[in-house]
């Protein structure tokens, strides 16, 4: 049989590595035993961040799933479903996946490799210990926040914006050092934010999808026969995982609500001013990511406002 | 000859643990500053968390071939003490040409990967959007010097030995004589 | 998988013994047992990228700052200080001021989250003058090396936020579950101190005579400085001013006032701290270095995830699951990084506990319990290797003089397990009043 290894940054539980067991499972029953995609989780193997694209491109390992946010700085094309405040809701998320998706590819193909399957994280909101209503109430909040969109978006509006590692945020937030957190609640459970803090604005202002990817030579080697089968396996599962992602999202926001955390969403007025601070970065992301994310952003904008 | 090949090498390593030396100050300072940036000022400096983790690799690779002459790092000796002093001489002579076949394989991965980065262009997916090959070419040349001196540690264990016996004083690599 | 451990293990000791420089003999084994096994995959690759990873990574951003404090600290006159005002206090108390390591070291954990950085800080005060004094080289070693593996038990704790993620447990329960134990050992440690100086009275100083009320008050105000810097730093983490990482920097700022309040504070004695810092990072960094590329090596050999499910294949009873958990994980501290260890056995381990009726949290303090082992275990031992890199004494003498604490840890993680309240009590009971 052959062997592949798959790593994850993810725990073990995680929903993210759920979807992942599962599909290995099934490739596994699929193809008779004769593929076997062997999962390491957490980071076991060392892997875990912005090196998983080069990684799979290099054959250190034959597969990965990997957060697209993170492999921007080796290609800033991926990173246009994390522009900020790009999708209102659910269908305009669908529309930009769907529409991203062959320029996903096209970038693939160019490190070595064959992207199989994505499925989103919930949306990211803001954790505070006061309640962010309006604009006014982000003023001076001093925010964790990861990525560069975060960071400007949350500066355009007036916050703080702080970086520091995961680890250091659980003491950061319960001394004070900062006022909030910008993540989803998966994160915020695993974080037990509730201890900190009392408010959880689900603004949806960024997506962070993961995509499983695979290394093209370990794929190429492959039968053509495994090959569909995997591929269609991918195909099929796909919308069940990213349904699996939404019902993480809704168990998680249940177990911050049993825990006391007030949970809300923006206001038409908070929309319309998030979309006013996003505008620019849109632009910036038109003009930094090469010719062709503007061809995608142009492409998705017309798709939207044509429905 | 040899001891003034092993003069230079010594300058050399010096002059490397001292740029890591400063940059432990700047490391230093760039956290001090991130914390009174954000409590007196209110806004986060941003780039401190990682820029310090640059300094932090770079201050390893960049002192790793002082320490190495001032014998800092760690060896097991158990075998060594054991053995007749002439055998010693031998031992360590092995030891040594292992630690440079290990040290050469580390620097001509780290320079491949250099390579890769100044290739590809990668930059960091951080706000920041740092160039990455500037600090990992700073951390390969430290790699490399590290190399180098254990090339001429085992060029001395083989032809004059006593060389050895006393490490390099820092005063004695500062021209000024004091600092 | 029996041929790929006896070849790591083999490989390993002769590089070792050989005399090959710790960091890379670990990364040289690592390498080989690749190509040897792994031959198709591009091995400097993988190594390029671990030695990225793993010394840019800004979780141990901490430890030249924990590093260079000590540095300064340690041409200070602070050591005096603290010695003189600690004398009178302990006196009267078996082992007088071999009391020193453990509470420096139990103290100092509640301001740094790495065991390597507390072994390094309080080593680098307290030995040289320990053995000035008198008191016998080993048993100051050896009760270093013990009690500076606390910095993982007492929080803020590195490996405890990793755990908390990987088991998706409060960070903030763990850190809650670590500080009864960690006083608990602390004082297990002492009481040996306190037992081995009343058998063997002659390995001691002799004690002060005549004490007066005066030295007393006298010693107190010698302690001051100490406090306040010790204060200093655990006050701006609690007020919100830094995180437990950049209270290293307000360490170090703390410890440049120390320095100048005593008219210390020279150019030269700067750049000597900066230069003796630096190569102490550079030691343990590349130690780091070497023992994350083995534990990679070992991983993508399934090497751990092998004995765990052989483990899992057992199929025990709850109490015998713990005892021979602790085997496997002692023997795999000898040899791999500790941190590493737990990243790559939990996705066996954990389910297999919880089955057991085992609570996460109190998993996670048995885990660093265990890391902390691995620490003072030869011949992969971080403590071993900084009090060796500090004191000059031989890591066999080192390991020969922490045996009796790696003994009393053994014991107290059996008590553990029979106990578990003595970790679950505090965060239970606090949890309740939310
Ligand atoms: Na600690
Ligand atoms: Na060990």
């Amino acid at each position: 049989a052959t062997q592949l290894i798959i790593v994850t940054p993810w725990p073990e539980g995680n929903f993210q590595v759920r979807a992942l067991n599962q599909f290995a499972d099934a490739v596994k029953e699929a193809t008779d035993g004769e593929v076997e995609l062997d999962i390491h989780s957490g980071g076991a193997l060392g892997l875990k961040g912005p090196e998983l694209l080069s990684a799979v491109r290099d054959g250190l390992v034959q597969g990965a799933d990997m957060l697209l946010t993170q492999q921007v700085g080796e290609e800033p094309l991926l990173g246009i479903e994390s522009v900020p405040y790009l999708t209102r809701n659910i269908n305009d998320a669908a529309l930009l996946r769907a529409t991203a998706w062959p320029y996903y590819e096209a970038v693939a193909a160019e490190y070595n490799q064959k992207f199989l399957y994505t499925v989103p994280w919930p949306g990211q909101g803001v954790f505070t210990r006061q309640p962010v209503e309006t604009v006014e109430d982000l003023q001076g909040v001093k925010l964790r926040t990861v990525d560069k969109n975060g960071t400007e978006f949350f500066k355009a509006l007036g916050a703080s914006p702080v970086q520091m590692p995961w680890g250091e945020v659980v003491p950061a937030l319960a001394s004070g050092v900062i006022d909030g957190v910008t993540t989803s609640t998966p994160s915020g459970v695993d974080g037990s934010f509730w201890e900190f803090t009392t408010y959880f604005n689900k603004l949806d202002w960024q997506l962070a999808p993961d995509v499983v990817s695979i290394n093209l030579d370990a794929w190429n080697a492959l039968t053509a026969e495994q090959q569909q089968t995997i591929e269609t396996l991918a195909q099929e599962m796909e919308p069940q995982f990213q349904q699996l992602s939404q019902d993480e999202d809704e168990r998680n926001a249940q177990i911050l609500a049993d825990h006391g955390i007030h949970m809300s969403a923006p206001s038409a007025e908070l929309s319309k001013q998030l979309t006013d601070a996003a505008r620019p970065q849109w632009q910036q992301f038109r003009e930094s990511a090469g010719t062709q994310a503007d061809e995608l952003m142009t492409r998705y904008l017309e798709a939207r406002d044509a429905q | 000859m040899i001891s003034c090949l092993l003069r230079l090498s010594d300058r050399l390593s010096w002059a490397t643990a001292a740029l890591a030396a400063l940059a432990m100050a700047l490391l230093f300072v760039l956290m001090l500053s991130e914390i009174i940036s954000r409590n007196l000022f209110g806004r986060s400096l941003g780039f401190s968390w990682e820029v310090s983790g640059y300094l932090l690799g770079l201050i390893i690779f960049m002192a790793s071939s002082w320490a190495l002459r001032n014998d800092k790092h760690i060896r097991i000796t158990l075998l060594r003490d054991h053995i007749p002093e002439g055998y010693a001489r031998w031992l360590d002579l092995l030891a040594t040409l292992i630690g440079v076949v290990i040290a050469g394989f580390f620097s001509a991965a780290f320079i491949g990967f250099c390579l890769q980065t100044w290739h590809g262009g990668t930059v960091s997916s951080t706000p920041q959007e740092i160039p990455l090959i500037y600090p990992r070419a700073l951390m390969a040349l430290g790699l490399i010097v590290f190399t180098l001196t254990l090339i001429v540690r085992a060029m001395v264990l083989f032809s004059l030995p006593g060389l050895l016996a006393h490490p390099p004083e820092d005063a004695t690599m500062t021209t000024k004589g004091k600092l | 998988m029996i041929t790929i451990m006896l070849t790591a293990f083999a490989l390993l000791l002769a590089i070792l013994a050989s005399g090959v420089w710790v960091g890379l003999g670990l990364a040289g084994v690592g390498i080989v047992s690749l190509e040897m096994f792994r031959g198709f995959m591009p091995v400097e690759k993988l190594l390029a990228q671990t030695l990225w990873n793993s010394t840019t990574t800004s979780g141990l951003v901490a430890l030249p700052l924990f590093i260079l404090m000590g540095e300064l600290l340690f041409r200070s006159r602070l050591t005096q200080l603290l010695f003189d005002g600690l004398a009178p206090w302990v006196d009267r108390v078996p082992g007088r001021l071999l009391h020193t390591n453990v509470l420096g070291c139990t103290l100092f954990a509640a301001i740094s989250g790495s065991s390597a950085a507390t072994t390094a800080t309080v080593g680098r005060i307290t030995s040289n003058e320990l053995m000035r004094r008198g008191y016998d080289a080993r048993i100051a070693a050896g009760s270093l090396a013990g009690a500076g593996t606390l910095g993982f038990l007492i929080p803020p704790s590195t490996i405890m936020i990793i755990y908390g993620v990987l088991a998706q447990v409060s960070i903030l329960k763990m850190f809650m579950a670590g500080i009864i134990p960690g006083l608990l050992l602390a004082l297990a440690f002492m009481i040996y101190l306190g037992g081995y100086a009343l058998l063997r009275p002659g390995e001691l100083p002799p004690r002060q005579r005549g004490l007066r009320v005066g030295d007393y008050l006298r010693a107190l105000i010698q302690l001051g400085p100490v406090a306040l810097l010790i204060a200093l730093v655990i006050g701006s983490m609690f007020t919100g001013m830094a995180t437990p990482t950049e209270a290293g920097a307000v360490g170090v700022l703390g410890a440049l006032i120390v320095c100048l309040l005593q008219r210390c504070l020279s150019w030269r004695n700067l750049w000597s701290a900066l230069m003796g810092a630096a190569q102490l990072t550079s030691m343990i960094g590349i130690i780091i270095v070497g023992a994350m590329f083995l534990s990679v090596a070992m991983g993508f050999l399934n090497v751990p995830r092998t004995i765990a499910d052989m483990i899992s294949s057992l199929e025990l009873s709850p109490l015998a699951l713990v005892a021979i958990l602790l085997v496997f994980y002692v023997v795999l501290g000898m040899l791999l990084e500790g941190m590493s260890i737990i990243v790559m056995t939990l996705p066996i381990t954990l389910p297999l506990i919880t089955q057991a009726g085992f609570d996460p949290i109190w998993f996670g303090v048995f885990l660093v319990l265990v890391v902390e082992m691995a620490q003072i275990t030869p011949p992969v031992g971080f403590n071993l290797f900084v009090i060796n890199g500090i004191t000059g004494m031989k890591i066999s003498q080192v390991a020969r003089a922490v045996l009796p604490f790696f003994l009393i840890m053994v014991a107290f993680t059996l008590l553990l397990a029979v106990v578990p309240e003595i970790a679950t009590w505090l965060p239970d009971h606090l949890s309740q009043h939310r």
